[in-house]
């Protein structure tokens, strides 16, 4: 049997504490032994009897209960005040075999993949290497879980591939403790699975895009993600190039991306006329303090793989990291809050260590690329996503803002994103652009505002200045604007909510719920007949 | 008591003072150096002086895989370990006069397999180990588990 630790506790906190928030049980499951149970179904089905098992027990006590991934995300979007469940030990993987993919399906058998969802993207990265594999995209590092990634939809600035959530094909949920409530969901228009796999899962089949683009974003509140599959693709790998570039040069591309005509050019990445290739990511650092001319961008380029990369080009992950020590930062921060006016001298202090460095180009895997995080300590991140066409605007509005009511101890990026498909994705240009300031947590003083009044701020400016938007859901922001879902997803956030209805009962929808959703508005049931909705089966 | 004179930053109270102006340069530098103000300064700056001596002698050095995943764990750390679920191991070990230790056995690791080291040397340790001609050394070392896979 699966077991699980429960622990009472008080509080709980993120990675990078933006909380402390009230908790009461901390509840941790780790699955049968191998040896007892080998079979890898059989090992899955005992983990979902489990979590069942713990539905029902929140639901006889009125409790809330949320799955949490790594604790990664900045906002208060993981945390739920009676039960929070640790999932990084349901980490089973699953090859899927032909005879099992959907007569109609677009995909091919040796690309998809179960995944439970505690793995992280690190082990799913090792595990895809030793088939050939690799994903298409993950974040700027890898320590989240895969249900974690989806439930906020994880980025990086893979512009025409998208963000982690795009490549998952179908979901498998829990939403109550009955024989019925586990559900396996993936798109009509792109079935993955015949019902070999979901009968072993004892599991309804719902194909029905609305419902599967709904549950794909689903801010940890449309039922327990117990798996996922995935679809992988052959090993690759990228060329990483760090270069200054005039701002113009590197903000024109930024709003257009129109890579072909423009006048930044890497030696050996044009194509047969001379004309610069398109590149798999293209990134943008701004240090909004500094008067500089140039910017310094990072563009990375997929190439085939080749097994004797590490030859030719050498290791990709350095023998040994720098970080500058952390109880210097918190000094830094310390003195910031009594002087401000220093804070642009200590971001331009530690950019050289913030920054990546003009080097020569680094060749690895996606995995290698974006590798492990380092500094652990406390920080913040503010993340808007605008159409790409907005970007320099929006960057303008925003840079301008905590220059002129800042200083604030961070620094700005910008990535970008294709489209994605999810009701609630915050990648819903047809290119995203997401604006980013990362950095270290201060406290409010009589000369710097809060973080809290700078991320309302930071919406207020957007909407002055007409350019909508949309918010990172696990990072940090005002996340109690008034209307600010509906400002968000005019249409989507109700889209959003009917069909979190039409899969989970009432009941359940309450033990789902937690004060993030609250403070959104997007708690709202509707007790309508949706059963036109899940009519696809 | 009234401060005085001051003599190279320090200040001399009255009852304290030398009267005795002819007397050497050597002779008040002595006195100066003896007087228990002094004296209580100087201790002062010798544990000070032994502190950051101590502190040098002390120093850790990580390790890490660079291909496993570590094992996490759901801690208030905020250190570079935060996140995964750290082991600690603080003892001595003994060896005998014609026998040798065998290494130390881990065990608490499902995986089997470690991601990460940080062996930690101590004043202390370093001293252990001198005074007992090397038979006791002081192990310190925290690690992190590699994750089970599933
Ligand atoms: C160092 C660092 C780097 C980052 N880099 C990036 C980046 O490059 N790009 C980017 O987009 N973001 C980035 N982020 C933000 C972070 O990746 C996201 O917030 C991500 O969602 C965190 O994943 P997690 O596994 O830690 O999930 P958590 O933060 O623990 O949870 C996130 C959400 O997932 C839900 N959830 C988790 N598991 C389940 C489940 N089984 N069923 C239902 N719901 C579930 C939780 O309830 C919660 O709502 C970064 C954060 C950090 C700390």
């Amino acid at each position: 049997m699966a077991t699980t630790t429960i622990t009472q506790r008080t509080w709980w906190d993120t990675l990078h504490k933006n909380g402390r928030f009230p908790l009461k049980w901390f509840l941790s499951t780790k699955l049968e032994k191998k040896e007892y149970l080998p079979n890898a179904i059989d090992r899955y089905n005992d983990a979902a009897k489990e979590i069942q098992r713990l539905l029902k027990q929140a639901l006889d006590s009125g409790e809330g209960f949320r799955a949490i991934g790594s604790k990664w995300s900045m906002s208060s979007i993981a945390h739920q005040k009676d039960r929070m469940h640790f999932n990084s030990y349901m980490n089973i993987k699953m090859a899927i075999s032909a005879n099992e993919v959907h007569a109609n399906s677009p995909y091919k058998a040796e690309n998809l993949f179960f995944l439970q969802c505690g793995n992280q993207i690190k082990e799913i990265s090792l595990y895809l290497q030793e088939k050939g594999k690799s994903l298409k995209t993950t974040g700027a590092s890898n320590g989240q879980t895969i249900a974690g990634c989806i439930s906020t939809g994880v980025h990086g600035s893979a512009l025409d591939v998208g963000s982690v959530q795009d490549y998952v094909v179908g979901l498998n949920l829990i939403i109550g403790p009955n024989a019925e409530d586990i559900l396996y969901l993936e798109r009509e228009s792109k079935p993955v699975l015949n019902n070999l796999i979901p009968k072993k899962l004892r599991a309804k089949i719902i194909r029905n895009d609305a419902l599967f683009n709904a549950a794909l974003v689903g801010l940890g509140s449309f039922g327990f993600i117990h798996g996922v599959i995935i679809e992988a693709e052959d090993a690759f790998l990228l060329k990483r190039y760090v270069r200054k570039i005039p701002k113009e040069t590197a903000l024109k591309l930024s709003d257009t991306l129109d890579f072909k005509n423009s006048d930044f050019k890497i030696a050996g990445e044009v194509d047969a006329n001379g004309k610069p290739l398109r590149p798999y990511h293209y990134k943008v650092f701004i240090n909004q303090y500094s008067k500089e001319k140039d910017y310094v961008v990072e563009a990375i380029y997929k190439k085939p793989f080749d097994p004797k990369y590490k030859e030719k080009y050498g290791d990709p992950i350095p023998f040994m990291k720098e970080f500058v020590y952390r109880d210097l930062i918190y000094l830094l921060i310390r003195i910031s809050e009594k002087f401000p006016k220093a804070i642009p001298k200590f971001v331009k202090a530690l950019s050289n260590t913030i920054l990546p460095k003009e080097e020569k180009p680094i060749v690895g895997r996606l995995s290698e690329i974006f590798w492990d995080a380092g500094y652990q300590g406390k920080a913040f991140a503010c993340s808007f996503g605008v159409d790409h066409k907005n970007a320099s605007k929006a960057l303008e509005v925003l840079t301008k803002l905590t220059r002129d009511e800042g200083p604030i101890p961070g620094i700005f990026a910008m990535r970008f994103v294709k489209k994605s498909e999810a009701t609630l994705a915050f990648t819903k240009f047809p290119i995203t652009c997401m604006i980013e300031i990362d950095g270290i947590q201060w406290e409010k003083s009589k000369k710097l505002i809060s973080l809290e009044e700078y991320g309302k701020r930071m919406i207020e400016v957007l909407q002055q200045h007409n350019i909508p938007f949309t918010i990172h859901w696990g990072k940090n922001a005002a996340w109690n604007f008034p209307k600010l879902a509906k400002h968000m997803f005019p249409e989507n956030s109700e889209k959003w909510t009917k069909a979190r209805s039409a899969i989970l009962s009432k009941e359940m929808a309450e033990v789902f719920n937690n004060d993030f959703l609250r403070k959104l508005g997007l708690d709202t049931y509707h007790e309508d007949d949706f059963q036109h909705l899940i009519a696809s089966l | 008591m009234k401060p005085s004179i001051s003599y190279r930053g320090f200040l001399l109270f009255e009852n304290q003072v030398n009267t005795h102006i002819s007397v050497s340069y050597f002779a008040l530098y002595l006195k100066w150096l003896l007087n228990p103000f002094i004296m209580k300064q100087l201790r002062v700056f010798f544990l000070i002086g032994i502190s950051v001596l101590l502190l040098h002698s002390c120093y850790s050095v990580q390790f890490k895989v660079s291909n496993g995943q570590a094992e996490p764990c759901d801690t208030e750390r905020e250190d570079w370990l935060s996140g995964y679920c750290v082991r600690e191991l603080d003892t001595v070990v003994k060896v005998g006069t014609i026998t040798k230790e065998n290494p130390i056995n881990i065990k608490d690791c499902e995986s089997g397999a470690l991601h990460t080291v940080e062996y930690r040397n101590t004043f202390g340790g370093i001293l252990l180990y001198l005074v007992t001609f090397g038979r006791k050394r002081q192990v310190k070392i925290k690690y992190v588990c590699i994750k089970e896979s599933n």
